[in-house]
């Protein structure tokens, strides 16, 4: 594998990225969100005596739930398809460069441009109340923007599985977005009402809630914010006190095989189409 | 420089190309001939090595289904329709030198020996065809590759567009380059070609010189017939009930048919109230 070619194409992924009109208008949702949420929650901080970074935060994972699996959900969706519409995979192909190394450059490009809208939300979010409310809690801050990184990951991940089976990009961009309102669908309501209906067992519940990301997601990322436990909803209750300390881990690594899985079966799929 | 043995691709039970062989010197030009869908363009992608395929292709010794990526090395393509990149000329040169690992400089300069300078800063898709044809062998002669692979290099130009490249071609040959490339048009081979492979429904039916080819017993030519697009499909059906070797293409219908029997397809057609708005002879093996 080539370095020098990895590099040429992940930064041809980024300025694409770059130029995408959804790219940009997902990123600047969460960045004018994240600060608007920030300020909006020092606002009336007065009310509840609670520090901002916590109160932030717990703004944040309910905004980063519904855009983060958008964002890498429709971003990884066009990736593939829409390099094969164009032609241009047909041509990057027949140039001395490997199937596998178009595959993660793309995605580490992609996954590169994501973060960085992410971290700066995140990073204006955490200026504003810094400067607001002064820098306590900001270690848990830093840990829930890399957490939900890697949830943007995991979503782009499943976005280029959906990417790599589809045949045109609108079928893979209405796949995705069925595949984000499943997701987001399937939370701690629909949950509860399925333990309640089916009476499950709470290694049952625990089991399925883990199978979505999102909810390993939102459990670990509560879970960091240890003063709001009431928040976990019942399958993050049963997780903590399955894993006890080791709760956040556990879903991390949950989450790093969400992105692996789907990013490895998506390869194979890919690269049967191609080289049929 | 090319050697090809037993080549077989196939999708299904379709065999797109059928256990094709053929060799190439250094230096050499070679026509792959044929109609649409006679296998032209899969047997381009096999020797690229992006496509399985049953048998084995070297270039330069090297096996493209074992190590594609070295053997694309040594390969320029020009493919037939250039792919629409979001890029200027200039970045687009950029990108395929540094995937290329080759000088940027080399890609600019044969822009501008190509009279296309003054397209640096311009979007690729705002160039015209034969503007975008000149960018697409440009970028394939980065490196220096010592092979070109051309999918229907003249089939979207204009006459003289197509006169300046077989001229440019012809130059990059003389200079010891070995050419593939894939065509229909007879005069084009006959200009370009030192060897022709004829593809019939992925099978080599005749290979040889140009005049060794041409010479073949049982001469056919192309006829383009142009219909009512209700009439197409119907007509399609009709003429391959008659054994003539028919494909819709386009608005239009292309019969390869025996240069004696020409008029058979037209006189079928009008006897079966098929009404013929138009029809031209394309010249064939």
């Amino acid at each position: 594998m080539s370095r020098s070619v990895l590099i040429t194409l992940a930064q041809r992924e980024i300025s694409d990225a770059l130029r995408n009109r959804w790219f940009i208008a997902y990123a600047g949702a969460f960045v004018v969100l994240s600060v608007a949420l920030a300020l909006l929650i020092d606002s009336s901080a007065g009310y509840s005596g609670v520090s901002g970074f916590g109160r932030t935060s717990a703004g944040l994972i309910n905004l980063v739930l519904f855009l983060a699996p958008l964002m890498g959900l429709t971003l990884g969706a066009q990736a593939l398809t829409s390099e094969r519409e164009r032609g241009t995979l047909s041509y990057l192909l027949a140039q001395p460069v490997s199937l596998f190394e178009i595959f993660l450059a793309k995605f580490i490009g992609l996954a590169i441009a994501i973060g960085a809208a992410i971290v700066t939300g995140f990073a204006l979010a955490t200026l504003t109340i810094s400067y607001l409310s002064g820098g306590k809690g900001m270690d848990i801050f830093l840990q829930l923007t890399g957490l939900t990184v890697l949830l943007a990951v995991v979503s782009l991940s499943v976005g280029y599985l959906i990417s790599s089976v589809a045949h045109r990009t609108s079928t893979a961009l209405g796949v995705a977005v069925v595949a984000w309102l499943a997701l987001v669908m399937i939370g701690d309501l629909g949950l509860m009402g399925t333990a309640i209906m089916f009476k499950l067992s709470p290694s049952t519940l625990l089991t399925v809630t883990i199978l979505n990301p999102l909810e390993s997601y939102r459990i670990a990322s509560i879970n960091l914010l240890k003063d709001s436990l009431e928040l976990l909803g019942p399958a993050g209750l049963v997780a903590t006190d399955r894993f006890g300390s080791a709760t956040g881990w556990v879903l991390t690594g949950i989450l790093a095989l969400w992105t692996i899985v789907p990013l490895a079966i998506a390869y194979l799929a890919m690269s049967r189409k191609e080289q049929r | 420089m090319i050697e090809l043995a037993g080549v077989t691709k196939r999708y299904g039970d379709m065999r797109a190309v059928d256990d094709v062989s053929f060799s190439l010197a250094a230096g050499e030009s070679l026509a792959l001939w044929g109609t649409n869908g006679a296998g032209k363009t899969t047997l381009l992608r096999c020797l690229l090595g992006v496509t399985r395929f049953e048998g084995t292709i070297t270039v330069d010794g090297i096996s493209v289904s074992g190590d594609g990526k070295d053997a694309r090395r040594r390969i320029g393509y020009v493919p037939q329709i250039v792919p629409v990149f979001d890029l200027r000329v200039g970045e687009m040169i950029q990108l395929t030198a540094r995937l290329r690992g080759a000088d940027v400089r080399q890609g600019l300069d044969r822009l501008e020996e190509f009279g296309l300078g003054d397209t640096v800063k311009k979007p690729v898709a705002s160039l015209s065809g034969g503007m975008k044809q000149k960018l697409a062998l440009t970028l394939a002669l980065l490196g220096d590759p010592p092979i070109l692979l051309l999918d229907e290099p003249t089939a979207n130009l204009d006459a003289r567009s197509q006169e300046e490249l077989i001229k440019r071609l012809l130059d990059l040959q003389r200079q010891g380059r070995t050419i593939v490339f894939t065509s229909h048009r007879w005069d084009e081979v006959r200009a370009l070609a030192d060897k022709v492979v004829v593809l019939e429904q992925g099978k080599c039916i005749a290979t040889g010189t140009v005049d060794e080819v041409a010479d073949t017993p049982g001469e056919r030519v192309g006829l383009r017939v142009r219909l009512a697009p209700e009439t197409i499909e119907p007509a399609v059906t009709l003429l391959g009930s008659h054994g003539f070797d028919a494909s819709r293409n386009g608005h239009s219908i292309l019969i390869t048919v025996d240069g004696e029997r020409k008029a058979e397809p037209l006189v079928l057609l009008a006897a079966s109230s098929i009404p013929v708005t138009d029809f031209e002879l394309e010249e064939q093996v």
